[in-house]
């Protein structure tokens, strides 16, 4: 097994690899007899880093970055993408919120891949803008339909039919469990525009499943399509 | 039921719930919206109706599970990156 294959990663920091240098290739050699007692000093530290504080996060990315371009083949290119520039500047990086860290790197990410393929998208909303899809192989089937829950089928199209400024926040928060911070920094907005689309995007959300669902059993002897709302009942 | 303690619990019951550390509600705001959600049905049945809503999002997300070749995939390029100092 070679450096060469077992580092790609160092490829780019370190030209001189496989160069052809018999004192290279010696090293290269004594690498590969014991490639871990062979990394020492900063390269251990940032490889240590970013076990640390990078890899935990991959799936975390990977939602969100599916929450962002709706594919997961763009999500993992973004990843991918994300990835090598946090491997690049995990040595400048302070260890304090890893999350929020990556999150800033994948939302530039993200921004540049748009910037290559959909040029005529990318503005201040472009982030928002981007329509996630919902995949017909992903409405629940009968048997996922808890009793008196919510249909995922009637959630997704519920979500699809919201304004994408709020749904991106809804899937962001709800779905990919990122903190309101976590949202704005990677929306580049305010937190509390980050909580306001959140409150609307959701009561949107329960106004349209409300219509959807008559609720059954438990409430059904208060009649149908009762809604819970302090308004509607302050009327009566 | 008092309409402005509806009110103004009705402005908090998301936060009641998300316990965002952004916008958390402080122990007496907390105290307060559930005392009123224990004796008001009203905001007791919007609080559950929130809930319902969550769960079934935090459901849809489980469901709806990461493509686990492409997780895989980053795992192995992740490591490679990193060499096979660290686990």
């Amino acid at each position: 097994m070679s450096v060469e294959e077992t580092h790609p990663g160092d490829r780019g920091k370190d030209p001189t690899t496989s160069s052809g240098y018999p004192v290279v290739e010696a090293l290269d050699a004594r690498d590969a007899v014991d490639p871990v007692d062979a990394r020492t000093g900063p390269d251990l530290a940032g490889d240590h880093r970013f076990a640390r504080w990078v890899e935990p996060e991959i799936e975390v990315l990977l939602r969100v970055a599916h929450s962002l371009t709706g594919s997961w083949a763009d999500a993992e290119d973004v990843v991918q993408e994300t990835l090598i520039r946090a491997y690049r500047a995990i040595d400048g990086f302070d260890g304090r919120h890893p999350r929020a860290w990556l999150l800033t790197i994948l939302r530039r990410t993200h921004l540049n891949s748009l910037r290559r393929t959909r040029p005529e998208l990318v503005d201040d909303a472009s982030l928002e803008r981007r329509r996630p899809a919902f995949g017909r192989a992903t409405v629940a089937s009968p048997e996922d339909v808890v009793d008196e829950g919510l249909l995922d089928g009637d959630i997704e199209v519920a979500l699809d039919a919201l304004d994408p400024r709020f749904r991106t926040v809804v899937l962001l928060v709800d779905l990919n469990g990122l903190t309101y911070a976590e949202a704005a920094d990677l929306l580049d907005v305010p937190v509390g525009t980050v909580m306001s689309r959140l409150s609307r995007g959701r009561a949107r959300l329960r106004k349209q499943l409300r219509a959807r669902r008559p609720r059954s059993r438990s409430t059904a002897d208060q009649g149908p399509d009762r809604p819970p709302g302090h308004d509607q009942e302050e009327k009566r | 039921m008092n309409l402005t303690t509806c009110w103004w619990a009705s402005r908090r019951l998301d936060r009641y719930l998300d316990g965002d550390p952004s916008a958390a509600l402080s122990h007496t705001d907390v105290r307060r919206v559930e005392r009123h959600a224990a004796t008001c049905r009203r905001c007791a049945a919007d609080l559950a109706e929130r809930r319902r809503l969550r769960e079934a999002l935090h459901g849809l997300d489980a469901r709806r599970i990461t493509d686990p070749t492409s997780l895989e995939r980053l795992d192995a390029m992740a490591a490679q990156l990193r060499g096979p100092g660290p686990a």
